[in-house]
């Protein structure tokens, strides 16, 4: 059998060679192997530990295999399969390599063993994904990508600050459940929560998002909250304030979709909601929970991944992602209308579509709990979601009076996958099977009962009408929705005015004082005794023609020569003041009465000769330099 | 099929559902569940509240123009 590789490092180290490859379609097919290599390598280990290194005092676990990080790991290579399928077009190198080193990075949180481990793939991950939105090239999508990698490296430093308070407090770096109350476990949760874009630490993803390139979405979509759900799963399983965050999540996630007028600014909002679902889930800690949290990861990745792809193609097709701008797109792309209702039916929780095979069981699990606040927090978020993603964007997108748009079909491989990730939206929803025989907890779920299905299909037949009455409520106007980011956006902007302005501006007052001063050396060194003189006639204007020099570039007349050179004067000085302070410190051999006095009037005498001197060269000149600089202000 | 077809189609699917609801058996976590129609009115009042929540949070505290940030 063949050593198993770290599917990690399949996609990082393949996609770090896939520049060197030069022919288009062989860089695809290789592309689309490695998902596969992945795939194979994945399937080939049994549980356990794989690839332990010693670093200094610890050692690191890349590989840590158990049927949750398998499912996670699975449901990854799915998503990552049908992205780079979707992205197969995709010219630039680096957008697909940064695609690859995410998808990768991913992979090793997912089967990172120790927190060390943990912390270096969730750096990558930031830095890999914040690619996917600079590959835009547009103003607004560096200025997001720059946003989303502050609040990216913000939540990784709470990471590091929290893991190493957390090894200086128990000695134990292994990445197990932790106890919320050891110290430095506050701190590890801020960062997972960054990252699972719990409001209010949410405003990174909408605002990152929908500026992301129409292939690299899906890939941010996929990667990021859900391997925060899979670290929330494996630290903090049970925590309730995960519970009642998850939920609030889930509703304020579909509330402000409702008001976004670009088409994946609202699915961005939107799997806020979703993501919302998964982190009540984990708050519950229930196996029932927990297993609807994973299935709902899975589903997710599918059926949001799929509605993505669809409003890629828009994109792609139209160059347009606000609703005012779009409309009547059934007619001209019929196929993606279609993949994008079984998207939209399969996020709403239809039955037949696998929506319906995973939310239910988070809200079975609180229903279990006898919680009925989060219970119905989580069905009136399910209302919402049909609301904006099933009636919404297929009302303003599709449905209407096309506003002249230009068509340009999206190519081939961009269809395959949305059809590939359709299919498996259906096959989960008919087949639950395949989707529950995966799921690490032992809880039995059956979905399809017909109290269940009946109750599902009213309330979403009821959200119909209801919408179809408020259909003027919710026509987008052309505007945006203020969120959080508005309290780092503005104080950001006001931190970069007071670096420019006050901070600058003082910077620049204390270099101009010291240019003076350099500018006074090098005059004055060029030619003391001018300097001197310059002084002399400024005392006495009516003997020299002072009129004349000092509007003159006064450095580079000469007025005076000593017949020996200035330095060389100064040299003589120097090595006089050093020769008679040599006499009196070191002089001991030297004998006599009068020695001493001699030697101190000696000293004294030159003393008094260096400090005039000293004033003529420097303090004078000085003067003399200040008074024509003043001169010349004043007459400029 | 025209709309006003449509119109029917719809309306008496919304019957049959609140009807099939009557007829299944379900096992309910809460009481309220249990309430005949209960999903149909959560569908209809749940939207209602959403959609008017989005609208009046939009209207008196996030909508801004699309510049205001440049």
């Amino acid at each position: 059998m063949i050593e198993p590789v770290h599917p990690a490092f399949i996609f990082i180290l393949g996609g770090l060679l896939l520049p060197l490859l030069r022919n288009l379609r062989l860089k695809q097919a290789y592309l689309l192997v490695l998902p596969v290599l992945a795939f194979m390598s994945l399937y080939s280990m049994p549980h356990g530990t794989y690839w332990t290194y010693r670093l200094m005092d610890y050692t690191l676990t890349l590989g840590r295999v158990d049927a949750l990080s398998r499912v996670f790991a699975f449901a990854f290579l799915v998503i990552a399969f049908c992205a780079l399928l979707y992205g197969l077009h995709v010219k630039e190198d680096g957008h697909q390599t940064a695609a690859c080193m995410y998808a990768g990075s991913a992979l090793g949180v997912v089967f990172a063993g120790d927190l060390i481990t943990l912390y270096i793939f969730w750096e990558v991950m930031a830095v890999a994904s914040a690619f996917l939105i600079f590959y835009r090239r547009t103003e607004a999508a560096v200025g997001a990508g720059m946003r989303y990698l502050m609040v990216h490296a913000f939540g990784g430093i709470c990471l590091l600050a929290g893991i190493v308070m957390y090894i200086q407090a128990t000695g134990s770096y292994a990445f197990n459940s932790l106890d919320y109350g050891i110290p430095g476990t506050f701190f590890i949760l801020l960062g997972f929560l960054i990252n699972a874009a719990v409001p209010p630490l949410h405003a990174w993803l909408p605002d990152a998002y929908p500026e992301a390139t129409v292939t690299g979405i899906i890939f941010l979509m996929a990667f990021t909250t859900k391997s925060a759900v899979y670290v929330l799963i494996r630290g903090f399983t049970g925590l309730e304030i995960l519970m009642w965050l998850g939920a609030m999540m889930a509703v304020y996630g579909v509330v402000f979709a409702m008001l976004q007028n670009d088409i994946r600014r609202l699915l961005s909002y939107h799997i806020i909601s979703q993501v919302g679902y998964m982190v009540a889930g984990v708050g519950m800690g229930t196996y029932i929970a927990l297993n609807g949290s994973i299935a709902h990861a899975f589903n997710n990745v599918l059926f949001k991944g799929l509605l993505l792809m669809c409003a890629g193609a828009i994109i792609y097709a139209t160059g347009k992602s606000r609703f005012t701008e779009l409309g009547g797109l059934y007619r001209a792309m019929p196929l993606t209308a279609v993949l994008f209702m079984i998207g939209a039916l399969s996020i709403s929780g239809v039955p037949l579509f696998n929506g319906f095979t995973s939310k239910p069981m988070i809200m079975s699990a609180a229903g279990e709990l006898q919680n009925s606040i989060i219970y119905a927090l989580l069905v009136g978020a399910g209302v919402g979601t049909f609301l904006c993603i099933g009636l919404k964007i297929p009302y303003l997108a599709f449905s209407g009076d096309s506003p002249g748009l230009k068509i340009r079909h999206p190519p081939l491989n961009m269809t395959l996958a949305m059809g590939l990730i359709s299919a498996l939206c259906i096959l989960i929803g008919l087949y639950p099977q395949a989707l529950y025989g995966i799921l690490p907890y032992d809880a039995a779920y059956t979905p399809y009962t017909p109290g269940h299905v009946v109750g599902e299909v009213q309330l979403l037949l009821f959200t119909l009408w209801g919408s179809l009455m408020l259909k003027s409520i919710i026509v987008p106007k052309s505007d945006i929705a203020l969120d959080f980011d508005l309290f780092y956006r503005i104080p950001g902007r006001t931190f970069i005015w007071f670096v420019s302005n006050p901070v600058a501006n003082a910077s620049s007052q204390i270099a101009a004082f010291f240019t003076m001063i350099k500018d006074y050396m090098l005059w004055f060194l060029r030619n003391p005794q001018t300097s001197a003189a310059l002084f002399i006639q400024l005392l006495y204007p009516g003997n020299y023609r002072l009129k004349d020099t000092a509007e003159q570039n006064v450095s580079k007349r000469v007025i005076h020569r000593s017949p020996i050179g200035d330095s060389v004067t100064l040299t003589l000085a120097f090595t006089s003041i050093y020769t008679i302070y040599y006499i009196i410190k070191g002089g001991e051999q030297f004998t006599g009465a009068l020695y001493p006095v001699l030697a101190w009037a000696v000293f004294g005498g030159v003393l008094l000769i260096a400090a005039a001197v000293f004033a003529m060269l420097f303090v004078v000149p000085a003067i003399t330099f200040a008074i024509i600089q003043t001169r010349k202000i004043n007459r400029g | 099929m025209n709309l006003e077809k449509l119109k029917y189609l719809f309306y008496s699917a919304l019957l049959i559902s609140v009807a099939a609801g009557f007829m299944v058996t379900s096992h309910p976590y809460f009481w309220w569940e249990s309430l005949p129609a209960f999903y149909a009115v959560f569908g209809l009042t749940g939207s209602i509240i959403i959609a008017a929540a989005s609208w009046i949070i939009g209207r008196y505290l996030v909508r801004r123009g699309e510049d205001y940030y440049d």
